[in-house]
């Protein structure tokens, strides 16, 4: 059995998933915080997330890039969807569209004021449409909760991940942010929310402490 | 066997390496321009590039995101990585890296006047981790002229795809970028372009 180290700065915010991947059905690892941007130099490619594992035999594997990270642990606990190859690829379409809506919530906290107001019109065109294909999509797999068939898969996890976060600290980051994407305007999505968010295998997850963070 | 169209703006840009792919390929297909942003809301994301693949029954298959599309189109043409699950795992963050500096080009000529000299900063601080990291894997796999093993996979046409994307798109627009992918800085990711890039599955995309 392997053991895991996660490196993260401590905010609920990009690594997210991976913490929900890597605590999925009984998982462990330990946290570890590097302090910036002093440990900077000691990443693979200076930036964090960093996957550590350390083997049965004591082999270490390293893995920066928090989509790597995501689609190494998805395989390993056989959540990546495979019943064909364009099911495949939607799920990475699907996951990718969820981390650029997510991006708007940095983008915009960390922008001039004069770049704000056309961050925020880009915002609210792209949530119109994350929130069309994504309804359609669920609509389209039997409204049941799950993005492919009638199990969680790595796109449920991911979804469930990203909106807690962004639910709970996107408008401080962007005003106004968590409106576009309420319950009302997504009830399929929010249904992901329901049957996923109540899976016991993500138990672990959500009663993990959460960090109210300074940043998005 | 199906045929693709891809969707994206007539420039050496986010597209190049699903460009390359689909030369690589074999497969037939077909570049189109949408008007822009005319076309936007025709979109499944309202971005582009889009592939549409036809198949022999006539159905059609439509996807986004740039990434998805090489992930598909690779696993398809059997260029993904599969030696083991690291390895696999360690495709996936070379070809982000890979990206994530593509991606300070779009960042510093569309961002303010005013940002330039930070985005620059990080793009120094950056490069230097690219190279460094690359040029050692390349370096444990035998100093080949590939990423993997000893024949073309995705990350191979991925490099070679982006990096004519920053030579062509990207040096006129920030100064000092060439000089980083230099083959004195970077011999073996300069091996990689030599070597893959003479590949005659890569001519109709040189030729583009």
């Amino acid at each position: 059995m392997s053991t895991y180290t996660l490196r993260h700065f401590p905010i609920q915010a990009r690594p997210e998933t991976c913490r929900a991947l890597l605590s999925y059905d009984g998982g462990d690892y330990t946290s570890e915080h590097p302090v910036w941007p002093m440990e900077k130099s000691k990443q693979p490619f200076g930036k964090v997330p960093v996957l550590i594992e350390t083997d049965a035999s004591g082999n270490v594997f390293q893995l920066s890039d928090s989509m790597a990270i995501e689609h190494y642990l998805a395989t390993k606990k056989g959540l990546m969807v495979d019943s064909s190859p364009q099911d495949r690829a939607r799920q990475d379409e699907l996951r990718s569209q969820i981390l650029d809506i997510f991006l708007f919530a940095p983008q915009y906290r960390f922008a001039t004021e004069e770049a704000r107001k056309t961050i925020k019109e880009q915002y609210v065109t792209q949530a119109k449409f994350f929130i069309d294909f994504h309804e359609s999509h669920l609509k389209n797999n039997g409204s049941n909760g799950y993005y492919f068939g009638s199990k969680i898969t790595y796109v449920d996890i991911a979804l469930v991940a990203t909106m807690r976060a962004l639910r709970r600290f996107g408008d401080e980051s962007m005003p106004g942010m968590t409106g576009y994407l309420s319950p009302e305007r997504t009830p399929l999505i929010n249904k992901v929310l329901d049957v996923v968010g109540n899976d016991p295998k993500l138990a672990k997850f959500f009663s993990e402490p959460r960090v109210k963070p300074a940043v998005l | 066997m199906s045929t693709y169209v891809l969707r994206y703006f007539p420039i050496k840009a986010r597209a190049e390496t699903c460009r390359a792919l689909l030369s690589y390929s074999g497969a037939s297909y077909t570049n189109e321009a949408p008007a822009w942003p005319q076309e936007k809301s025709n979109q499944p994301f309202g971005k582009l590039p889009v592939l549409i693949e036809t198949d022999e029954s006539g159905a059609t298959f439509k996807l986004s995101d740039s990434l998805a599309i090489e992930h598909y189109l690779a696993t398809k043409y059997g260029l993904m990585v599969d030696s083991s699950p690291q390895d696999r795992a360690c495709q996936d963050e070379l070809r982000h890296q890979i990206k994530d500096i593509y991606e300070f080009i779009p960042q510093y000529r569309f961002g303010n006047e005013d940002t330039r000299a930070s985005v620059k900063e990080k793009l120094d601080v950056q490069m230097k981790y690219f190279i460094e990291y690359h040029e050692n894997h390349l370096k444990n796999n035998g100093s080949n002229g590939h990423y993997f093993g000893d024949k073309t996979t995705y990350v191979d046409i991925a490099l070679v795809a982006s990096m004519r994307a920053v030579r062509e798109f990207g040096a006129s627009i920030i100064p000092g970028l060439a000089d980083w992918l230099s083959p004195d800085n970077a011999p073996l990711i300069n091996k990689v372009i030599e070597v893959v890039g003479a590949d005659p599955k890569l001519v109709k995309y040189f030729n583009e």
